[in-house]
């Protein structure tokens, strides 16, 4: 232990591909759901 | 507003968070204590200026349709509370996975982290009120005064780390960090707010929309109109 996170790639790859899903799936839905509207 | 702007703008914002993301996960240097965990910072402070502004442009939504009873600032009420509700849960998922390999857990009931889960919360509520109430005014002004309540969580929310003792680090300043760091934190905020931009305009348009079908007369009154006319 000095106090270092050492390693960690693997949740570094799940915050930013969980948030790339969720923005580009809800932005998505949205212009799906506007085109489902007219 | 030309269809095709929205979309557009969603494409440029989307290449300005690859660039922002391919800079924090390949350019920028790991942090001295952090390591490469660090990098999660540069999608997860971006997500907290975006939700902070999205819950601010709620607010001023509501005040607006309350003062001046337009349906306009209803349709942006509606597309800002779902779009708080998604940066909010984002940004308590993002701050989960920083936190097992920093402090050990996924969660903590840590002053910032409980108050954000009462925003997420709130705001959930809110889009539930929504949802339910089937009386446009009702829906409309009921949701708009719930936004303003809902809302004095959010200087709490800011203030936390400064007002108690907190787990969670307190704001950094611009002198206070690298350079190296502030350029993915920057492209990505630019980006996300592009996406966030033209995804709330549509949504607000998809909103007017479902008001006129809400409020038209059904095709079977009209025709009795016509009959009689």
């Amino acid at each position: 232990m000095n106090g270092v996170v050492t390693g960690g790639w693997a949740f570094v790859w799940a915050a930013y591909i969980i948030s790339a899903l969720v923005i580009f799936g809800y932005a998505a839905r949205t212009f799906v759901q506007n085109r489902g509207v007219k | 507003m030309s269809r095709k702007l929205p979309l557009a703008t969603v494409i440029l914002g989307a290449l300005l968070l690859a660039a922002g993301s391919y800079y924090g996960l390949a350019i920028s240097p790991p942090e001295e204590h952090m390591g490469n965990v660090q990098r999660i910072l540069y999608v997860h402070v971006p997500t907290a200026w975006s939700a902070l502004l999205v819950l601010t442009f709620a607010f001023g939504c509501a005040i607006a349709f309350l003062v001046t009873g337009r349906w306009a600032w209803d349709h942006r009420l509606e597309a800002s509370i779902e779009m708080a509700v998604v940066l909010c849960f984002l940004l308590s998922v993002q701050g989960a996975i920083w936190a097992k390999p920093t402090w050990g857990v996924w969660w903590d009931w840590d002053p910032r982290l409980t108050t954000v889960a009462v925003l997420l919360t709130a705001f959930l509520g809110i889009a539930a009120l929504r949802h339910f109430v089937e009386d446009p005014m009702k829906r409309a002004t009921w949701s708009a005064v719930a936004t303003v309540i809902g809302y004095v969580d959010v200087p709490i929310v800011y203030f936390s780390v400064k007002w108690w003792n907190s787990l969670h680090q307190q704001q950094s300043t611009l002198s206070s960090v690298s350079r190296e760091f502030l350029i993915p934190w920057f492209t990505n905020f630019a980006g996300l707010l592009l996406v966030i931009g033209a995804v709330i305009a549509v949504r607000a348009r998809t909103a007017a929309l479902q008001l006129e079908h809400e409020i038209a007369p059904p095709p079977v009154a009209l025709e009795v109109v016509e009959e009689i006319a």
